[in-house]
């Protein structure tokens, strides 16, 4: 049984407000975890 | 604050008791007072696009923002951020512990409560599953995890499900999005399930199973001992 894709698998978003006021700590907190940082991490 | 005053159409006194108000709830100094009226610190640099914004609850209900680093994630039953911790290594536990009250806590809700949490400037943001269609929202993928049916071993195959009668999902309450995937996948396959068995946690949702001809959905990271996971790819 093939299951729809939909079903297979689960997407982890990061949501804010788009008119938010984003810190200096919640953005650099936004760089470390967004999926581009994880490889920039392993290469270091 | 005499123009501010004529602006809002009151008195300057009212004025300056709102924004001594303000400061006090928020506990940061927004103007610095001198004999010539007053100039905006720093941090009411920070806060005023909060309050120039069109939604009044941001002024009503100032978030708790403690100076200008700390603030306020969440993401559902901790799991979400154990596994940020995971993936950003060194530097995502460094930059938990530096903050003054940590960015990330787990919340005793699930999406839908978060989701509305982060509408009304209760939280600055919130880690759910995706995706999230919502006007005043914006979102960024974090990652990407595969889902598994979790049942007893007894359960060899998806098909073993249809045979059994009075089927049972454990499961969160309603608005947990794992539930909501489960429910449309049954749905979806014309098996019938008697009303589902709700719990908080996820240790009594995987001890339910192993001990029950019950199942429930969940992502692959939390599969345990005793139990089978069918992976959502085509099992």
């Amino acid at each position: 049984m093939n299951w729809p894709a939909e079903f297979a698998e689960v997407q982890t978003v990061f949501i804010r407000r788009t008119d938010a006021y984003v810190s200096s700590a919640l953005s650099a907190f936004l760089q470390i975890v967004r999926p581009d940082a994880e490889l920039h991490l392993a290469a270091e | 604050m005499n123009r501010a005053a004529a602006e809002l159409n009151t008195v300057q006194s009212n004025v300056t008791a709102r924004v001594r108000a303000l400061e006090l709830e928020l506990g940061v100094l927004l103007f610095q007072r001198h004999a010539r009226g007053v100039k905006i610190t720093p941090a009411g640099r920070a806060y005023a696009p909060l309050f120039g914004t069109p939604y009044p609850g941001c002024l009503a209900t100032p978030r708790p923002l403690q100076g200008m680093t700390a603030f306020r994630v969440v993401c559902w039953k901790s799991a979400p951020w154990k596994r940020l911790r995971r993936f950003g290594s060194v530097s995502a536990r460094k930059l938990y512990k530096s903050l003054p009250k940590g960015p990330a806590r787990s919340h005793d809700g699930n999406d839908l409560y978060l989701i509305e949490d982060v509408v009304e400037c209760r939280l600055e943001g919130a880690f759910v599953a995706g995706p999230v269609d919502h006007p005043d929202l914006q979102q960024e993928s974090v990652f990407r995890e595969e889902l598994v049916l979790v049942t007893p071993r007894s359960i060899r195959a998806l098909e073993d499900l249809s045979s059994i009668t009075e089927l049972k999902t454990i499961v969160f309450r309603v608005g947990c999005s794992y539930r909501i995937r489960l429910d449309n996948l049954l749905s979806k396959a014309g098996i019938l399930v008697a009303q589902p068995c709700e719990f908080g946690s996820i240790d009594a949702i995987l001890g339910c199973v192993a001990a029950a001809s019950e199942f429930t959905l969940l992502p692959k990271g939390y599969r345990c001992r005793g139990l089978a996971g069918r992976p959502g790819r085509g099992a």
